[in-house]
């Protein structure tokens, strides 16, 4: 487990962004039970990937479309939670960090590290932007 | 390669961090990069495929994992620089196939 003084500025960074902190397995059981598009964002102390995928998380809410519910764990520190996340997008392997989107707690799609650690924070922004179309999309059909 | 061009870590090789698929033949590593010293490229939390194992040929087993991610099955390997073919990372080889 990492301090929790070191990570609470990452956790800042995203719950700033009206993403709510999901701390236990029971609130995640209960966001997932809400109805309509819900995004996960494993949020994770790697500066190297997770340091990409923060702000462009930040560009992609700033876009067009976002999910009904936004939730966030933190790998590393908060491992129920993280796990039942990860629980509920059932066959994508973990990785850290990593973005599950899901509707009515079903899995969509998931954006893993590695699409990450190679993306701009504005690459991963547009990658998010396009999930989020083809998630909403998929939920009026 | 496309992407950011950016170093993970100052001091360490271009590749350093990110993860990888490394073609050595009809043997495929995805992991890691280490590093590489000596002829050999050194990867950490690493899966292998041979051509045609679990029914998947290479090209489809790198786009399986390129669209779903991998649960790494060895902690670290070494793979010999001459007998690899081609190194790509695996988020480019996503985007190639997603298209974005």
């Amino acid at each position: 487990m990492y301090d929790p003084v070191m990570v609470k500025p990452m956790r800042e960074e995203v719950t700033r962004l009206g993403v709510e902190e999901l701390a236990t397995a029971e609130s995640v059981e209960q966001f997932l039970a809400r109805e309509g598009t819900q995004m996960i964002f494993v949020n994770s102390v790697c500066g190297c990937a997770a340091g990409a995928a923060r702000p462009g998380l930040a560009l992609a809410l700033d876009g067009e479309l976002k999910p009904d519910h936004m939730g966030t764990v933190f790998a590393g520190n908060d491992a129920e939670a993280t796990a039942r996340a990860r629980e509920s997008w059932g066959d994508w392997p973990p990785s850290s960090p990593q973005i599950g989107l899901l509707r009515d707690g079903t899995p969509f799609a998931v954006i893993q590290r590695h699409e990450i650690e190679t993306a701009s924070p504005v690459d991963l922004a547009n990658t998010l932007q396009a999930a989020f179309k083809a998630c909403a999309a998929a939920d009026k059909a | 390669m496309s992407g950011t061009g950016a170093v993970f870590h100052e001091g360490h090789d271009e590749l350093h961090g990110f993860t990888v698929v490394v073609e050595a033949g009809p043997v495929t590593w995805v992991g890691r990069w280490d590093a590489e010293a000596e002829g050999r490229i050194q990867m950490v939390g690493v899966v292998r495929h041979q051509d045609g194992e679990d029914g998947l040929t290479t090209q489809e087993f790198i786009e399986r994992i390129a669209m779903s991610g991998f649960q790494e099955a060895l902690p670290q390997a070494v793979v010999e620089r001459d007998d690899v073919v081609r190194v790509r990372r695996l988020g480019d080889v996503t985007r190639e196939i997603r298209g974005f």
